[in-house]
């Protein structure tokens, strides 16, 4: 399995379930959703692909390596801007990224991952992406951005909410509402073939078939909400359900 | 006035000197391994002595009793003319003279000096492209210009073939002659410092065995490495000589050179080359002077010189005869003809020379 | 043939490893000389110390220059003075070794000529060790050069992957494979290459051209 970044705990929480009640091993790689596409495409080994946007699958679609019938939306999250504890004051937020107080502020690659592009829309709406690029700290993953602003590298970040969640020394000071970045869904799909495999295996694909039923079956969607996710069709968590 | 009291142990040698010189010039003579070139090391403090004092004219050089009176290197203010010559190699010949510069104390003017040593054509050389000669040379020239209280050579003559040999030691002369810097002077052969020491010392398996004046100490001294005994002198170019004659006078008799062997021109430029100096400096074997008691006649040599004996030597294979024709020779001949010429200090005799056997070293 | 951001990136990495390697040059120099003629006890410890980058893997490295940078100077972190700072970190060792190797070939009897002839220390060092270990320290110079150019573990962690900003040619190599997106980056993997030679061709030349070579000049001693 290749999974996003931010996926990544819930996934191996659903994962160890599924390993239990069948005999079957999962592995999974997690990383920046554009990333993945892209081994993919250079035929690393992989039966399911979940990606934090939906471009990735489809374009996977588009070359024959996805499954089309078996494209579904798993989860859905927010984005948040997270800042240093100690500055959660001295808002309003977001209108005081623009200020002195701010230096630096890290997001993903918008290149590479889906969470950078979310963050960029979410800026550009604000009008602020022009004046906060020089202050910019692109990081390879959102999980490299959640971690420079809990060490305090930067002074705030912006992450899904189900990073923001877990981080000590920051908080959520704004969520960014989601007609400035478009939708934020977590789209999977069975890989029908790679360039490294020949023929599918039959079997193996069977049982990606059926874990994935498992991620969006009623059981599985505890575990989604639990960890701050959306399952899908369902409402949003607010913030201050995340302490 | 050169006090040296130093000792020195390696795994198989050990050095222990003790002694005063107020020698210009001091000749340190010895087989190799004797010692000497440790003496020099110690006293520029390249090598560091087990203890000791070392001062020159009340400066103190090296005092291993008190380290806070002994000198650095560099402040010791010795110009040391390695026997390897160790000229700069990433240096032109003129940046290797002028590296010392002063450093040690009013140096020489370093026109004079190139004169002296005639450097002027190898300024701009490489090191890498000189000669043995020329490089020995140059090594002295840097030495000096450094301005030094102490010259220290170490064996200048050693490797080179005789000719070359000689011109430098006619240099090391006028070096010497024009600038007087008090100086140690290291050879293991006995004409050079019989030529141009004050004082001679004696050393063996690093000691001290004997010090006197170089041309009565040396010629005696004997030993398995006792090499040809030459008599080297200055003479003064002889101006009433014919035309074509290559001629110098001893006292107020003259002495014929036929060099035939030239160092670098043919005898009648010499002559003209000798022009401009005053003096030039010859050498003669002792080996090929031969004593008459009678003023002989019909003799094919060129060279008939009248003089006195001034004293016998006797060694291990011959007798010395030291004798007066103007300048002092020493001759090397049998006791039987001691016997038979009744050869005694004082005793009148004339020494045959012939034209061949006397070289011009240089000027 | 070069899409803009990759010249961006190239300029940054002549940029950041000509001044790491400047920064390298005096103190890797000098450490060099110092434990190729040192006596001191201290000298086995400063030498493993000071050769770690050479073994630790630069991402450790990188790790420690950004906790130290993080308590001194927060403020160089993601900026091309932290990528400067961590390829000079990790070059200097290669500037260091080969110095050093230089220097212990040369003979030790220039030096005392040298002192014999009144030069003090510095003169000595300025006159006849650099000198003479000119081609070392060139090549050891080239050496960090090339090690800086190619530096990518410890830059990105202390200095980020910022285009425009610390995103040199390794670290644009890197995006490059991982975003789908991306224009391709053969012409920026040509030019990476040919950087790399040309710093070789440099130091060969600096080698060539120095002041007092002639065709057969020897170093050794006579």
């Amino acid at each position: 399995m290749l999974v996003a970044a931010s996926l990544n705990d819930v996934i191996v929480e659903l994962a160890a379930d599924f390993e239990r009640a069948e005999d079957c091993q999962v592995f999974i790689s997690a990383g920046a959703s554009g990333a993945l596409r892209k081994q993919i495409e250079l035929g690393a080994p992989c039966h399911v692909f979940v990606s934090a946007d939906a471009d990735q699958v489809d374009a996977l679609i588009a070359k024959s390596l996805c499954d089309r019938e078996t494209r579904r939306i798993v989860a859905a999250n927010q984005l948040v801007l997270v800042v240093r504890r100690e500055l959660l004051s001295q808002g309003p937020w977001p209108q005081s990224l623009r200020s002195s107080l701010i230096r630096r502020l890290a997001i993903a690659d918008p290149g590479v991952a889906p969470a950078g592009r979310y963050a960029r829309a979410a800026l550009a709406k604000e009008g602020a992406w022009a004046e906060m690029e020089g202050k910019l700290v692109i990081s390879d993953d959102v999980r490299g951005a959640a971690m420079h602003v809990e060490t305090s590298a930067v002074d705030a970040a912006i992450i899904y909410f189900t990073d923001a969640r877990r981080l000590k020394n920051a908080v959520a000071a704004h969520t960014f509402p989601p007609d400035s970045h478009g939708p934020i869904e977590y789209v999977a799909g069975i890989i029908s073939s790679t360039m490294s495999t020949s023929r599918p295996d039959t079997t193996t694909q069977a049982a990606a078939r059926r874990f994935l039923n498992h991620v969006t079956s009623p059981q599985a969607a505890v575990i989604l909400r639990k960890h701050g996710f959306t399952p899908p069709s369902g409402d949003h968590p607010a913030p201050s359900d995340s302490e | 006035m050169l006090d040296i009291r130093l000792r020195k142990r390696f795994d198989a040698f050990a050095l222990d000197i003790a002694a005063q010189s107020d020698a210009r010039v001091l000749g340190l003579f010895g087989p190799s391994g004797s010692g000497k070139s440790t003496l020099l090391n110690c006293i520029a403090g390249i090598v560091a002595a087990d203890s000791g004092v070392v001062t020159i004219n009340g400066t103190t050089l090296l005092d291993t009793a008190a380290p806070s009176r002994s000198l650095p290197i560099r402040r010791r203010g010795v110009g040391y003319v390695f026997q390897d010559g160790l000229l700069l190699p990433h240096l032109t010949v003129e940046e290797n003279l002028r590296y010392g510069w002063n450093a040690h104390g009013a140096a020489p003017e370093f026109h004079r000096v190139i004169a002296v040593l005639e450097l002027e054509s190898l300024l701009r050389r490489r090191t890498a492209t000189l000669s043995g000669g020329e490089a020995r040379r140059v090594a002295l020239g840097r030495a000096l210009l450094s301005g030094p209280r102490l010259l220290l050579l170490d064996e200048p003559l050693t490797g080179l073939d005789w000719r070359l040999a000689g011109r430098t030691l006619a240099f090391l002369h006028s070096l010497l002659t024009a600038f007087a810097i008090p100086t140690i002077y290291v050879s293991h052969t006995m004409s050079d410092i019989m030529f141009l020491c004050d004082e001679a010392w004696l050393l063996d398996q690093g000691c001290l065995v004997n010090r006197g004046a170089p041309r009565q100490l040396l010629p005696a001294a004997g030993g398995p490495e006792i090499d040809d005994i030459y008599n080297v002198f200055e003479a003064v170019p002889d101006p009433t000589a014919p035309p074509g004659i290559t001629a110098f006078r001893i006292g107020a008799q003259r002495l014929v050179v036929a060099d035939a062997r030239p160092l670098e021109t043919s005898p009648s430029t010499t002559m003209k080359s000798l022009g401009g100096k005053s003096t030039a400096i010859l050498s003669i074997p002792a080996d090929d002077i031969i004593l008459a008691r009678v003023q002989p006649q019909g003799v094919s040599a060129r060279n008939v010189l009248a003089g006195r004996v001034t004293h016998l030597t006797h060694t291990e294979t011959g007798v010395l005869a030291y004798i007066d024709v103007g300048s002092e020779w020493i001759v090397s001949i049998t006791p039987a003809a001691v016997r038979e010429l009744e050869l005694s200090p004082g005793a009148e005799v004339f020494a045959i020379v012939k034209a061949t056997s006397i070289s011009i070293l240089g000027k | 043939m070069l899409h803009r951001d990759d010249v961006t990136a190239l300029l940054l990495s002549v940029q950041v490893s000509l001044a790491a390697t400047l920064a390298c040059l005096v103190p890797g120099v000098l450490m060099g000389i110092w434990l190729a003629r040192s006596n001191s006890k201290l000298r086995g410890f400063v030498e493993t110390f000071v050769l770690a980058p050479l073994v630790v893997p630069p991402v450790v490295t990188g790790l420690l220059l950004l906790i130290l940078l993080r308590e001194l100077f927060p403020a160089l972190l993601f900026t091309w003075w932290a990528a400067s700072l961590a390829s000079a970190v990790v070059a200097i060792p290669l500037l260091i070794r080969t110095v050093r190797a230089t220097v212990e070939g040369i003979d030790p009897r220039w030096a005392l000529v040298a002192a014999t002839l009144g030069a003090s220390r510095l003169r000595i060092l300025r006159t006849i060790t650099i000198p003479l270990a000119w081609r070392g320290i060139v090549a050891g110079a080239t050496l960090a050069w090339a090690r800086a150019l190619g530096e990518f573990g410890a830059t990105i962690v202390v200095a980020g992957n910022i285009p425009g900003r610390t995103r040199t040619i390794p670290l644009a190599v890197w995006t490059a494979i991982q975003s789908p997106t991306a224009p391709s980056v053969v012409p920026l993997v040509i030019a990476a290459i040919a950087l790399s030679l040309a710093a070789v061709a440099a130091g060969e030349w600096l080698v060539r051209h120095q002041r007092h070579e002639g065709p057969f000049a020897r170093h050794t001693a006579p």
